[in-house]
């Protein structure tokens, strides 16, 4: 088999900044679950007055288990709506039951979900989420349908959603199920999965108010949305530093994640020859990607020159896949190896997703290893000899070991939790003060720190060194645990001044299936979900995986 | 319900009680996860910790003649399983946490001290005695489980905590936070800048 890609290469922020949503990513994998597990969805309560205030509950079953998204829509003045992850009010909020709720289990939620982290939730509840309008699309889509007119699609496509959510809590977070409570359930076991339902949910729920709105006051000459207009609009977010930590924190899912996606481009690269279909199913791919990427929009500078250069690659892959480069013997792999050549950064990492389109029967198990059992490998062996310890270090983390760490640039953040928003945030550490409290992102200078002791230390077992330098614990357990998950740490010191937290934001948002980033700043981002995806009432009546994340509505439509 | 926290509440605000507390963050996150896998086994992990943290450690300064720091011991126990500490240990019940894990992957033991019994096997804890001892001596491990009846496996569900132990750990957690600044204000992390 050909081997995967190095660790040194796939693990740089650089590269992780510039992923794209796959046919593993969190969103695709539950919607074909849902699919092939002939799930059913409706909408056994709405109970939503005149101005769109009110209560409604959605409701998927399948595969022995069923879910519930139960929604408030609250009437929220203009100047109370904040992207913030820390407000008092929203538009919507939402929590999914384990199950279905009782009357008793809605009047608790009603008590408590409005208030979102002022309020709590119980072990019933998986996940607790709000969301706000999208000021400019919801009030042009419900003035146009009351009017019994169809929006417009330029100012859909300009915006993408008509909601956009500001926080996803689930696993355990105020109260809801701890993520153990899925083990072992059929599709809902899995990274994300249910998070990912309640917002496919809240999806429906959106599109479902503003057409009750819109017929409110236009009465019977109200227009419903056209189904492929509807299919278009997306689920918006807004994704701030608070995101960033996971990788960090979690190290065995971010191996899981990568791990996945690696191997599946292992296989595909291992395919001897490309079938007529699969090329076929490449180009429709690349053509369906090319038309969404002339809409992603940002108003940052380097994002925009990225997209650009996405585009000028996307268009050169065109052209060399035209030219028949997947006629040839072993032909995924050479076209790998000329995207390595001849693409950036951004076009190597969607061809990347687009080689996986076509082959779902090859790839799709492996959304079943993204996974992790994080507690599994937690133990330090302390019986290894510190010999041992020391080529792991070397090994894994020479990445981090050259660096002055005491020069002002490779130091010259600290992560820290506010003390006012309980959110992380990023400080100047030789501008800020707190550094003191920092949170212990700095792996790669706490590598470099391993290896000074190290150096000194003798020949101990770990056990013996680690008794006396118990600050080496976090680190310690990290070099051996890479040493078994080798895409277990970001390969990039994450204090260093010229450090984009985006980057973090951009991998796990990818993994999820977010499409249209967007920074708002070295440290923020907009994105959209389920965007071309279908509706809970359509789930089998268009192609279960044909909303390819790159095409949009308009793949979609040629589907139908 | 507002006397109930689910095990990744209870994790997340030990290590963070612990890394206040002065814990290296290795440690500490070692913390955190003993006590979610003790309270899983219906272990009293939170209280045990919170109250660990009240009394006299070996770890602190000028404290060398108090007992043993039971998170260290329970780190030096998971390092090497023949560590049993000897004299008195702050917190014994800390040590269950490594062995249960292990017992996850079919290594039985049995953690005893003077007054409390803790099988722990693959199946689950069966416990007996002053669980929650603020200190013990006389510590033992013995890597099969003898104890009698039937084992009681971890459940993720939430739990009550006790109040006061829980609002310690929160106010030792409190202090890993950074208080805001005119330039950390502007600096922000995301849409409200």
């Amino acid at each position: 088999m050909t081997a995967l890609r190095s660790p040194d290469t796939v693990m740089r922020l650089a590269r992780m900044g510039a992923s794209h949503p796959t046919r593993l990513s969190f969103m695709r994998v539950l919607l074909r679950g849902l699919a092939d597990g002939g799930w059913t969805a409706d909408r056994p309560l709405w109970e939503v007055d005149g101005d769109g205030v009110g209560r409604a509950v959605y409701r998927v079953r399948g595969q022995g288990q069923t879910y519930s998204l139960v929604a408030f829509a609250h009437d929220l003045p203009d100047e109370l709506r904040s992207d913030r992850v820390i407000a008092e009010a929203w538009d919507a909020t939402f929590a999914l039951v384990d199950g279905e709720p009782s009357a008793e289990d809605l009047d608790r939620l009603a008590a408590n979900v409005p208030k979102q982290e002022a309020g709590r939730v119980s072990d019933r509840e998986l996940v607790l989420s709000r969301a706000n309008r999208s000021g400019r699309l919801w009030a042009h889509v419900v003035d146009r349908l009351a009017e019994g007119r169809q929006p417009d699609a330029a100012l859909i496509d300009e915006v993408g959603y008509l909601m956009r959510t500001t926080a996803v809590y689930g696993s355990g977070k105020f109260g809801a199920a701890d993520h153990e409570a899925l083990k072992g359930r059929a599709l809902m076991d899995g990274p994300f999965r249910a998070e990912m339902l309640a917002v496919w949910l809240i999806r429906a729920f959106v599109a479902d108010l503003a057409e009750h709105v819109a017929r409110v006051r236009g009465g019977a000459g109200a227009a419903r949305l056209d189904p492929a207009l509807r299919r278009s609009l997306g689920i918006g977010n807004a994704t701030g530093l608070g995101m960033a930590p996971f990788l960090v924190n979690h190290p065995d899912l971010l191996h899981a994640w990568i791990a996945a996606r690696e191997t599946a481009l292992g296989r595909v690269r291992d395919l001897p020859v490309a079938s007529a279909d699969s090329r076929a199913a490449f180009s429709r791919a690349l053509a369906g990607a090319q038309e969404a990427a002339l809409r992603w929009r940002t108003r940052d500078p380097v994002q925009a020159a990225k997209w650009d250069g996405l585009r000028r690659d996307m268009a050169r892959l065109s052209s060399h896949v035209a030219d028949g480069a997947l006629a040839g013997a072993a032909p995924w792999d050479a076209l790998w190896r000329w995207a390595e050549d001849s693409l950036g950064l951004e076009g190597q990492e969607m061809c990347l997703s687009l080689m996986l389109e076509p082959h779902g029967e090859l790839v799709d198990d492996l959304a079943d290893t993204m996974g992790a059992d994080e507690i599994a490998g937690f133990a330090i062996d302390g019986a290894i000899p510190l010999s041992l310890l020391r080529e792991m270090l070397s090994d894994g983390f020479g990445w981090a070991l050259g660096t002055d760490y005491a020069a002002a640039e490779a130091s010259a953040r600290f992560w820290y939790v506010s003390e006012a928003k309980l959110e992380p945030r990023l400080g100047e550490r030789y501008a800020e003060p707190g550094a003191e409290l920092e949170q212990p992102l700095d792996i790669a200078r706490a590598a470099a720190a391993l290896k000074r002791d190290l150096d000194g230390a003798g020949e101990a077992s770990v056990a013996g060194f680690l008794a006396a330098y118990p600050r080496h614990r976090r680190i310690v357990r990290r070099v051996q645990a890479l040493d078994r998950a080798p895409y277990r740490e970001i390969r990039d010191n994450l204090l260093s001044a010229d450090m984009r937290p985006i980057d973090m934001l951009r991998c796990k948002l990818a993994f999820f299936g977010a499409t249209n980033f967007d920074p708002r700043s070295d440290r923020w981002l907009r994105i959209t979900m389920y965007q071309g995806a279908p509706y809970p009432d359509e789930l089998h009546a268009i192609p279960a995986d044909g909303w390819l994340h790159h095409a949009g509505a308009r793949l979609a439509e040629a589907a139908e | 319900m507002s006397g109930t926290r689910t095990l990744a509440e209870i994790r997340a605000t030990c290590t963070k009680a612990a890394r206040g507390a002065g814990c290296p963050w290795g440690l500490a996150e070692e913390a955190g996860l003993a006590v979610r896998v003790l309270e899983a086994h219906g272990l009293p992990g939170v209280s045990v910790l919170a109250r660990l943290f009240e009394g006299p450690r070996d770890c602190q300064p000028g404290c060398s003649a108090a007992p043993r720091c039971g998170l260290k011991a329970m780190a030096a126990l998971s390092d090497d399983p023949r560590a049993v500490p000897k004299g008195h240990v702050a917190a014994p019940l800390l040590l269950a946490a490594p062995l249960l894990m292990a017992a996850r992957k079919g290594a039985a033991a049995m953690l005893r001290w003077e007054g409390a019994d803790i099988g722990c096997s693959g199946g689950g804890v069966v416990a007996d005695g002053a669980l929650d001892a603020a200190i013990a001596e006389g510590l033992s491990v013995e890597t099969v489980a003898l104890g009698t009846g039937v084992p009681r496996p971890p459940d993720w569900r939430s739990r009550p905590v006790d109040p006061a132990h829980w609002a310690a750990l929160e106010a030792l957690a409190a202090r890993t936070l950074v208080p805001e600044t005119e330039a950390s204000r502007r600096a922000g992390a995301g849409p409200d800048t």
